[in-house]
């Protein structure tokens, strides 16, 4: 047994999101049952990060239901955790930002160093713990929100396009992090409009367009040939 | 210059350097009434400014709307009100507290408390909402956001004190009325100055005037450091 399918399957069943009466998410349905990678992937304006929100329990849809096996999220379920596409930070030390995080999800203090360490060295900021976040690069930065997500062992991790702002030496440690992850059993759902790092990351994919799921598949089968129309040409690199 | 305001600014510096006794037991007693009002308008001020700026309920835009009116609060009108209250025919006359420092403080702290107050609210509340979507995607409880917080605006917030400290010695109004200027009681800079001046005794007037400036000099770069430092 894996360790994520006590809390799959996650099922979207006709979800809407409306702001000001304007549908951003339009009756979205989506089954996620596989306990590998999923990327969600869409072109700007499509959904992808107001979707994960949902997933997570950030905002709730004005109609419809999320569950994840059965259940409604809440954002104070700490085995799933939620990496925003600009994650803030208290000023003052890596440490203390992720020692944070175990005091709100409870964790017992005579845990937090242990925890906190291995954190540190996964994510590559063992030397960089006592400096202030305000003197971090955007990378450091991002090592530090998945360090602050790696702290609670959860057993899902979505991603809100995370490397979006970094340079390619930083993507690549981001993904070796993200690697690290699927490693320790911990399902990634991650949005991104980078097709490259799709390829690189996804065991399934998920392609949504102006709010709506247009297809799902396993990763090799979107990339070698997808079948709706916008997928085709959004991985064509035509723009939309 | 003329020559008789070359003889009073020699003279006023001559009661500065000389620390001349009368002089510096109105500095001390100013000293002493504008901190202790600061501190206990701070003790109010910033849990009343962190509530209003992290949390939303009910009655939080009336209880804003009336702290930031009272940012504008006429001193003479504080402290009419307060004598009318701590007058010996008045509900608080029992205390006994008019004439004293204690009146003085108090009026000071009505003062300063909304400035302060309202300061905080604005640091907390920009801080929270720039953090508000991270806290809700980490679950964190407002509660347990606070402390990170204040310690994060803990720079602005200094400055919110030393404004307040700035507008307390400035005071002038308020404490002559609950105070009642009484020599080696209740005297301080402001209503000293005030006194002399309309006496013609303007060497002291002007003493304490120059030291009156230093502190708000002070005040003032103290400010511009603080925020440097904030920036850095």
């Amino acid at each position: 047994m894996h360790a994520t399918d006590q809390f799959l399957p996650l099922v979207v069943k006709d979800v809407t999101y409306e702001v000001n009466g304007a549908k951003l998410i339009k009756s979205l349905n989506l089954e996620i049952t596989s306990s590998g990678s999923t990327i969600i992937l869409g072109h700007n304006g499509s959904g992808k990060s107001l979707l994960l929100k949902l997933l997570h329990g950030v905002i709730a849809p004005s109609s419809g239901l999320v569950t994840w096996n059965n259940n409604i999220p809440t954002t104070n379920q700490y085995w799933r955790t939620f990496l925003l596409q600009t994650p803030t930070f208290f000023k003052q030390t890596v440490q203390y930002n992720i020692e944070f995080v175990l005091s709100i999800a409870g964790i017992p203090a005579s845990e937090h160093k242990t925890r906190c360490q291995q954190a540190l060295e996964i994510c590559g900021l063992g030397e960089i713990r006592h400096r202030n976040t305000h003197s971090l690069s955007g990378g450091e930065l991002q090592k530090l929100s998945l360090a602050r997500a790696w702290v609670l062992k959860p057993r899902v991790v979505l991603l809100d396009e995370p490397t979006v702002a970094l340079d390619p030496p930083s993507v690549i440690g981001f993904e070796q992090i993200i690697h690290q992850f699927k490693q320790s059993e911990t399902k990634v759902i991650m949005t991104t409009h980078d097709l490259a790092q799709a390829k690189r990351l996804a065991d399934e994919v998920v392609f949504i367009d102006a709010g709506k799921v247009i297809e799902q598949s396993q990763a090799g089968e979107f990339f070698s040939g997808p079948e709706s129309n916008q997928a085709q040409i959004f991985i064509s690199g035509e723009l939309v | 210059m003329h020559d008789d305001n070359q003889g009073i600014l020699a003279t006023a510096f001559q009661l500065i350097f000389t620390l001349e006794p009368e002089l510096v037991e109105i500095v001390l007693l100013s000293l002493k009434v504008s901190i202790t009002a600061v501190i206990l308008a701070t003790l109010i001020s910033i849990p009343l400014g962190t509530l209003l700026g992290a949390y939303r309920f009910r009655g939080r835009d009336f209880i804003t709307g009336i702290v930031n009116a009272l940012m504008g609060l006429p001193p003479v009108v504080v402290g009419l009100a307060l004598y009318l209250l701590l007058s010996r025919t008045g509900p608080l006359g029992d205390l006994q507290l008019l004439f004293t420092s204690s009146a003085m403080i108090i009026a000071q702290c009505i003062l300063i408390t909304p400035i302060i107050s309202s300061l905080t609210q604005q640091t907390i509340e920009d801080l929270f909402n720039q953090h508000a979507l991270q806290f809700k995607a980490l679950g964190a409880p407002t509660s347990l956001t606070l402390l990170p917080l204040l310690r994060d605006a803990r720079t602005s917030l200094f400055t919110a004190i030393l404004a307040g400290f700035g507008r307390a010695s400035a005071e002038v109004g308020a404490v002559l009325i609950v105070g009642g200027n009484i020599n080696h009681l209740t005297r301080v800079m402001t209503t000293t100055i005030a006194l002399e001046t309309s006496k013609g005794n303007l060497e002291l007037a002007m003493a304490l005037g120059i030291i009156l400036l230093i502190i708000s000099f002070t005040i003032t770069s103290l400010m511009i450091v603080v925020r440097k430092t904030q920036s850095i």
